[in-house]
């Protein structure tokens, strides 16, 4: 992560409120951070994240979107997980004719005892924004 | 107060004061047929009494669908639509500016091709057997439908059909189209939801890339599209030194091939901005009507029905409604597809008809002008 330019824009982060936001507290309390260019973002769910929302936050010039939620099964509120990959698969072809780089987005599914795991994606996620360059949709960039 | 003077001009260029209040405008608006709230007259004549600030015109602006039938029917010759998106314009620094329909992401979509620096990939569609050029007299501008594709990929419309079929019958003619892998959006959508400023930009970079790949005709599949780069790109300040077309007009002035076979019936629903805003009424009928029977809706050319929403701005029950109606006029027809020349009334008219209450009474076949034509030249083939 210290590999991460911190004068490029935000990256924004959608955390479920159920187990991805626990992972996100449990975080906290093992004395842990997120690193500086997440912004993290709670929704009640993940589902409810759909590709305009991504857009906007692209169009405003963030580097990149993670949107972080339950297990296809333990979702609270039933369809949250298939909405995501639906809404993935959507946001991947969009990107793709907007010439956004895939490395941008990632949509990923965790239990509530996935810290360790959450944690490392984000390092990873960042480690692999930081080879790109500025995302061309970037103010002033 | 600094907003009356602005306001004056749009009075003044629209000719609003010349209303007469007939209501003409009323009667003919699809949207008052389902909203009985709504009135081109009365948001004209609020406009006039009390500003942009009367809250029936701050409401109301964003509810028309600027098809422009009432312009058609104002025995004065008001341009309603143009006079809203005017309006709209003024309301430009405002947090409210009607409700984006899909969350707002195709206007995102919009705003995004206008930063310089993307470098789009937006030519997968280019199947190999497809004869397209990097350079040349000729344009195919495909406008937004690679992104349309993928958006509306759960409706079952197949968007980027079009495209290819429209290089096909290029291709018959012998013509291999330019096709710009960094083309931008038309700024349509934008403009009349208010962003003038990204218009512009769009604009520039559009006329860019004209210059650069050396055309001088400028042919589209979408009436939007013709529309905007026809009657909106040129200023007086350039020359603007390209024809445009839409590819209905382009066909019409060539000696195209086509091998009549009436064994289908077709209706045809004239999208706004290629009917009444360019007056392209006859092109599309001709062509249609070579190929198969063509059957004419109750509401058809000047007095077409709207396809219940433009520039992705507001759909609501209302639009359902005018939608439904225009679905049951098609069925009337008794015919077995409906034709349509813009993408956008086939996404709307295609939503509409997947109600799962309503697909009994609604469902028909639905393509693009661009399409019937391409497969008659199949049947040409394999004849």
């Amino acid at each position: 992560m210290s590999s991460f330019d911190n004068n490029k824009g935000p990256v924004l982060a959608f955390f479920c409120n159920w187990a991805p936001y626990r992972c996100l507290l449990d975080l906290g309390k093992s004395g842990r951070s997120l690193p500086r260019p997440i912004h993290p973002v709670k929704v009640m769910c993940a589902g409810r994240v759909d590709a305009s929302i991504l857009l906007y936050a692209f169009e405003k010039g963030v580097e990149g979107v993670m949107v972080i939620g339950c297990k296809e099964k333990e979702c609270r509120y039933g369809p949250g997980p298939q909405h995501t990959k639906k809404m993935e698969e959507h946001m991947r072809g969009l990107m793709g004719v907007l010439g956004l780089e895939p490395e941008r987005f990632s949509a990923m599914n965790y239990a509530s005892s996935d810290t360790d795991r959450l944690f490392m994606d984000i390092i990873s996620f960042l480690h692999s924004i930081s080879q790109l360059d500025r995302s061309p949709l970037a103010r002033g960039g | 107060m600094d907003q009356l003077e602005p306001l004056h001009q749009i009075i003044d260029e629209f000719q609003v004061f010349h209303c007469v209040e007939c209501g003409k405008c009323t009667g003919a608006c699809p949207l008052a047929q389902v909203d009985l709230e709504f009135s081109p007259r009365l948001v004209a004549k609020h406009v006039i009494e009390e500003g942009i600030n009367s809250p029936y015109v701050r409401e109301k602006t964003w509810f028309c669908l600027t098809c422009g039938l009432c312009h058609e029917r104002c025995p004065i010759g008001i341009p309603f639509a143009h006079f809203i998106r005017a309006i709209r314009l003024l309301y430009a620094r405002e947090p409210y500016r009607g409700h984006l329909s899909h969350g707002g992401g195709l206007q995102s979509l919009m705003r995004m091709q206008a930063a310089r620096k993307l470098r789009q990939d937006r030519l997968d569609w280019v199947t190999p057997e497809l004869r397209v050029s990097m350079e040349g007299e000729f344009l195919y501008f495909v406008g937004c439908l690679p992104y349309f594709e993928i958006f509306f990929s759960d409706l079952g419309v197949s968007l980027k059909k079009i495209a290819t079929d429209t290089v096909r019958i290029l291709n018959t003619l012998g013509i291999e189209p330019v096709v710009l892998s960094d083309e931008r959006c038309c700024g349509h959508d934008l403009l009349w939801t208010g962003d003038e400023e990204t218009f512009d930009r769009l604009r520039q970079l559009n006329l860019e890339s004209f210059h650069k790949a050396g055309v001088r005709t400028i042919i589209t599949a979408c009436g939007e599209c013709s529309y905007v780069l026809k009657q909106l790109y040129p200023d007086s300040t350039n020359p603007f030194p390209f024809e445009v077309m839409h590819l209905s007009e382009f066909l019409q002035k060539t000696d195209f091939p086509i091998e009549k076979k009436r064994d289908r019936a077709v209706t045809y629903q004239d999208p706004c901005r290629l009917g009444r805003f360019q007056g392209v009424y006859d092109a599309p009928r001709q062509l249609l009507g070579s190929i198969l029977e063509l059957r004419e809706m109750r509401h058809s050319a000047a007095g077409a029905w709207c396809c219940g929403n433009s520039a992705w701005l507001g759909c609501d029950r209302y639009s359902k409604q005018m939608q439904v109606e225009r679905l049951l006029e098609a069925q009337g027809t008794q015919s077995d597809i409906l034709v349509t020349a813009c993408p956008k009334c086939q996404v709307h008219l295609t939503c509409a008809m997947r109600d799962v209450n309503r697909v009994q009474d609604l469902y028909m076949e639905i393509k693009d002008l661009a399409s019937v034509i391409a497969e008659s030249l199949e049947r040409d083939d394999a004849a």
